[in-house]
Protein backbone atom coordinates (compact mmCIF):
# COMPACT_ATOMS: atom_id res chain seq x y z
CA UNK A 1 0.00 0.00 0.00
CA UNK A 2 1.16 3.66 -1.09
CA UNK A 3 0.22 6.45 0.30
CA UNK A 4 0.99 10.11 -1.45
CA UNK A 5 0.10 13.68 -1.26
CA UNK A 6 -0.17 15.38 -3.87
CA UNK A 7 0.21 18.98 -2.51
CA UNK A 8 3.82 18.32 -0.85
CA UNK A 9 5.07 14.71 -2.20
CA UNK A 10 4.59 13.72 1.26
CA UNK A 11 5.27 10.02 0.90
CA UNK A 12 4.02 6.95 3.29
CA UNK A 13 5.10 9.19 6.51
CA UNK A 14 2.17 10.67 8.84
CA UNK A 15 -0.88 10.84 7.42
CA UNK A 16 -4.32 11.83 9.77
CA UNK A 17 -7.55 9.93 10.11
CA UNK A 18 -10.15 10.44 12.46
CA UNK A 19 -11.80 7.22 13.91
CA UNK A 20 -14.94 7.60 15.99
CA UNK A 21 -15.13 5.99 19.11
CA UNK A 22 -17.49 5.64 22.23
CA UNK A 23 -16.52 6.93 24.85
CA UNK A 24 -17.63 6.60 28.43
CA UNK A 25 -16.54 9.12 31.11
CA UNK A 26 -17.11 10.27 34.61
CA UNK A 27 -17.84 13.88 35.79
CA UNK A 28 -16.30 14.62 39.13
CA UNK A 29 -17.79 16.48 41.91
CA UNK A 30 -15.40 19.77 41.07
CA UNK A 31 -16.72 19.60 37.11
CA UNK A 32 -13.52 17.17 35.81
CA UNK A 33 -13.94 14.69 33.46
CA UNK A 34 -12.18 11.51 33.37
CA UNK A 35 -11.94 8.89 30.81
CA UNK A 36 -13.01 5.48 31.52
CA UNK A 37 -13.66 3.34 28.43
CA UNK A 38 -13.17 3.87 24.81
CA UNK A 39 -14.89 1.49 22.24
CA UNK A 40 -14.22 2.19 18.50
CA UNK A 41 -16.81 2.50 16.30
CA UNK A 42 -15.20 2.28 13.28
CA UNK A 43 -12.27 0.35 11.75
CA UNK A 44 -9.41 1.32 9.66
CA UNK A 45 -9.36 -1.75 7.48
CA UNK A 46 -13.22 -1.07 6.53
CA UNK A 47 -12.57 2.51 6.16
CA UNK A 48 -9.31 1.85 3.52
CA UNK A 49 -11.31 -0.95 1.64
CA UNK A 50 -14.84 0.94 1.50
CA UNK A 51 -13.04 3.81 0.01
CA UNK A 52 -14.08 6.33 2.79
CA UNK A 53 -10.73 7.06 3.68
CA UNK A 54 -10.04 9.56 0.85
CA UNK A 55 -12.44 11.82 1.64
CA UNK A 56 -11.31 12.24 5.93
CA UNK A 57 -7.48 11.52 5.20
CA UNK A 58 -5.06 14.58 5.83
CA UNK A 59 -1.39 14.88 4.90
CA UNK A 60 0.28 15.89 8.97
CA UNK A 61 3.45 17.94 6.64
CA UNK A 62 1.23 20.29 4.93
CA UNK A 63 -2.71 19.61 6.32
CA UNK A 64 -3.64 19.07 2.58
CA UNK A 65 -6.72 16.29 1.83
CA UNK A 66 -5.53 15.88 -1.67
CA UNK A 67 -4.21 12.47 -0.83
CA UNK A 68 -3.77 9.67 -3.00
CA UNK A 69 -3.75 5.75 -2.27
CA UNK A 70 -2.57 3.02 -4.15
CA UNK A 71 -3.72 -0.21 -2.40
CA UNK A 72 -1.74 -2.69 -4.25
CA UNK A 73 0.95 -0.50 -6.39
CA UNK A 74 2.04 -4.02 -7.94
CA UNK A 75 -0.65 -4.38 -9.70
CA UNK A 76 -0.51 -1.62 -11.96
CA UNK A 77 3.52 -2.45 -12.55
CA UNK A 78 2.18 -5.96 -13.83
CA UNK A 79 0.00 -4.94 -15.80
CA UNK A 80 1.96 -2.58 -17.59
CA UNK A 81 4.54 -5.24 -18.20
CA UNK A 82 1.79 -7.47 -19.89
CA UNK A 83 0.93 -4.38 -21.98
CA UNK A 84 4.18 -3.64 -22.60
CA UNK A 85 4.83 -7.60 -24.36
CA UNK A 86 1.67 -7.73 -25.48
CA UNK A 87 2.74 -4.20 -27.92
CA UNK A 88 6.13 -5.96 -28.57
CA UNK A 89 4.71 -9.28 -29.96
CA UNK A 90 1.94 -6.89 -32.16
CA UNK B 1 -23.39 17.88 39.75
CA UNK B 2 -23.18 19.26 36.13
CA UNK B 3 -25.94 16.71 34.31
CA UNK B 4 -28.17 14.19 35.32
CA UNK B 5 -30.32 11.81 33.44
CA UNK B 6 -33.94 11.78 33.62
CA UNK B 7 -34.25 8.39 33.98
CA UNK B 8 -32.25 7.06 36.39
CA UNK B 9 -30.96 9.79 38.02
CA UNK B 10 -27.22 9.45 37.41
CA UNK B 11 -25.25 11.79 36.99
CA UNK B 12 -22.10 10.58 37.28
CA UNK B 13 -21.39 7.95 34.33
CA UNK B 14 -22.08 9.18 30.52
CA UNK B 15 -21.32 8.25 27.37
CA UNK B 16 -20.44 10.22 23.96
CA UNK B 17 -19.15 9.74 20.48
CA UNK B 18 -16.01 11.54 19.75
CA UNK B 19 -13.64 11.71 17.04
CA UNK B 20 -9.78 10.07 17.35
CA UNK B 21 -7.49 11.27 15.62
CA UNK B 22 -5.05 8.92 14.49
CA UNK B 23 -1.66 8.68 12.39
CA UNK B 24 -0.87 6.16 9.50
CA UNK B 25 2.84 5.74 8.26
CA UNK B 26 3.08 2.81 5.85
CA UNK B 27 6.30 1.31 6.12
CA UNK B 28 7.10 -1.90 4.39
CA UNK B 29 3.95 -2.34 2.78
CA UNK B 30 2.41 -2.51 5.75
CA UNK B 31 0.32 0.27 7.72
CA UNK B 32 1.20 1.34 10.96
CA UNK B 33 -1.16 3.10 13.48
CA UNK B 34 -0.46 5.26 16.38
CA UNK B 35 -1.06 8.63 18.46
CA UNK B 36 0.00 11.74 16.13
CA UNK B 37 2.76 13.09 18.11
CA UNK B 38 3.83 17.19 17.46
CA UNK B 39 7.46 17.65 18.65
CA UNK B 40 7.20 15.56 22.04
CA UNK B 41 3.23 16.81 22.57
CA UNK B 42 0.67 13.60 21.80
CA UNK B 43 -1.80 15.51 19.81
CA UNK B 44 -4.30 13.09 19.68
CA UNK B 45 -4.76 12.49 23.18
CA UNK B 46 -4.91 16.80 23.42
CA UNK B 47 -7.62 16.47 20.56
CA UNK B 48 -9.66 13.91 22.01
CA UNK B 49 -9.39 15.43 25.34
CA UNK B 50 -10.45 18.81 23.78
CA UNK B 51 -13.35 17.04 21.51
CA UNK B 52 -15.05 15.57 24.67
CA UNK B 53 -14.94 18.52 26.99
CA UNK B 54 -16.42 20.81 24.53
CA UNK B 55 -19.47 18.46 23.82
CA UNK B 56 -20.06 18.22 27.23
CA UNK B 57 -19.16 22.08 27.95
CA UNK B 58 -21.62 22.35 24.48
CA UNK B 59 -24.55 20.66 26.06
CA UNK B 60 -24.62 22.07 29.42
CA UNK B 61 -24.33 25.88 28.19
CA UNK B 62 -27.65 24.87 25.68
CA UNK B 63 -29.67 23.33 27.91
CA UNK B 64 -32.40 22.60 25.69
CA UNK B 65 -31.12 23.05 22.08
CA UNK B 66 -28.63 20.19 22.44
CA UNK B 67 -32.16 17.48 22.88
CA UNK B 68 -34.38 16.63 19.95
CA UNK B 69 -37.77 15.10 20.30
CA UNK B 70 -38.33 11.88 19.37
CA UNK B 71 -41.89 11.44 17.66
CA UNK B 72 -41.72 7.50 18.06
CA UNK B 73 -40.75 7.64 21.88
CA UNK B 74 -42.42 10.69 22.63
CA UNK B 75 -39.69 12.11 24.49
CA UNK B 76 -37.09 14.49 24.54
CA UNK B 77 -33.57 12.88 23.50
CA UNK B 78 -30.45 14.66 24.41
CA UNK B 79 -28.12 14.21 20.45
CA UNK B 80 -24.62 13.79 22.01
CA UNK B 81 -24.48 12.06 25.71
CA UNK B 82 -26.08 9.04 26.86
CA UNK B 83 -26.36 8.07 30.24
CA UNK B 84 -23.98 5.24 30.76
CA UNK B 85 -26.23 3.49 33.70
CA UNK B 86 -29.33 2.79 31.93
CA UNK B 87 -28.75 3.79 28.20
CA UNK B 88 -31.21 6.51 28.15
CA UNK B 89 -30.47 9.79 25.75
CA UNK B 90 -32.75 11.87 28.48
CA UNK B 91 -29.70 13.45 29.74
CA UNK B 92 -30.29 17.29 30.96
CA UNK B 93 -28.62 19.64 32.86
CA UNK B 94 -30.15 19.43 36.78
CA UNK B 95 -33.90 21.74 36.80
CA UNK B 96 -34.21 21.95 32.83
CA UNK B 97 -37.16 23.46 31.58
CA UNK B 98 -38.12 20.55 29.46
CA UNK B 99 -41.62 20.49 28.26
CA UNK B 100 -43.88 17.45 28.95
CA UNK B 101 -44.65 16.98 25.50
CA UNK B 102 -44.15 18.27 21.69
CA UNK B 103 -46.48 20.66 20.35
CA UNK B 104 -46.79 21.43 17.15
CA UNK B 105 -47.75 25.75 16.09
CA UNK B 106 -51.31 24.22 14.47
CA UNK B 107 -52.57 22.60 17.80
CA UNK B 108 -51.55 25.25 20.21
CA UNK B 109 -53.20 27.84 17.68
CA UNK B 110 -56.29 25.88 17.86
CA UNK B 111 -55.92 24.86 21.52
CA UNK B 112 -55.33 28.90 22.13
CA UNK B 113 -58.08 29.73 19.51
CA UNK B 114 -61.16 30.88 22.59
CA UNK B 115 -58.49 32.54 24.24
CA UNK B 116 -58.02 35.19 21.02
CA UNK B 117 -60.91 35.37 20.48
CA UNK B 118 -61.46 36.99 23.79
CA UNK B 119 -58.87 39.35 23.63
CA UNK B 120 -60.17 40.51 20.29
CA UNK B 121 -63.81 40.86 21.24
CA UNK B 122 -62.48 43.01 24.29
CA UNK B 123 -60.64 45.46 21.75
CA UNK B 124 -63.21 45.41 18.74
CA UNK B 125 -66.48 44.00 20.31
CA UNK B 126 -68.77 42.40 17.89
CA UNK B 127 -67.66 44.56 15.19
CA UNK B 128 -66.12 42.56 12.13
CA UNK B 129 -62.48 43.73 11.39
CA UNK B 130 -61.85 45.82 9.00
CA UNK B 131 -59.71 45.13 6.27
CA UNK B 132 -59.68 47.78 3.64
CA UNK B 133 -61.28 51.67 3.93
CA UNK B 134 -61.36 54.08 0.91
CA UNK B 135 -59.52 57.05 1.37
Amino acid sequence: MEINCQSCGNQNNGFLLPLWSKTTFKINHDGDIKILHLTPLESLEEKITDNKIKREISCKECGSDDVDITLNEFEESSSKGSERQALEGL
Amino acid sequence: MKLICNSCFNYTFFEADVEHLREIIVEGGSIIVSDAHCEDWNFSDTTFRHSLEDIVNYVIKSDTDALTWNSAKKTYENKYIVCSGCGSSQVTIPYCKLPYSYQSLEDELRENQNEYQQIRRKRNGNKLPVLWKPK
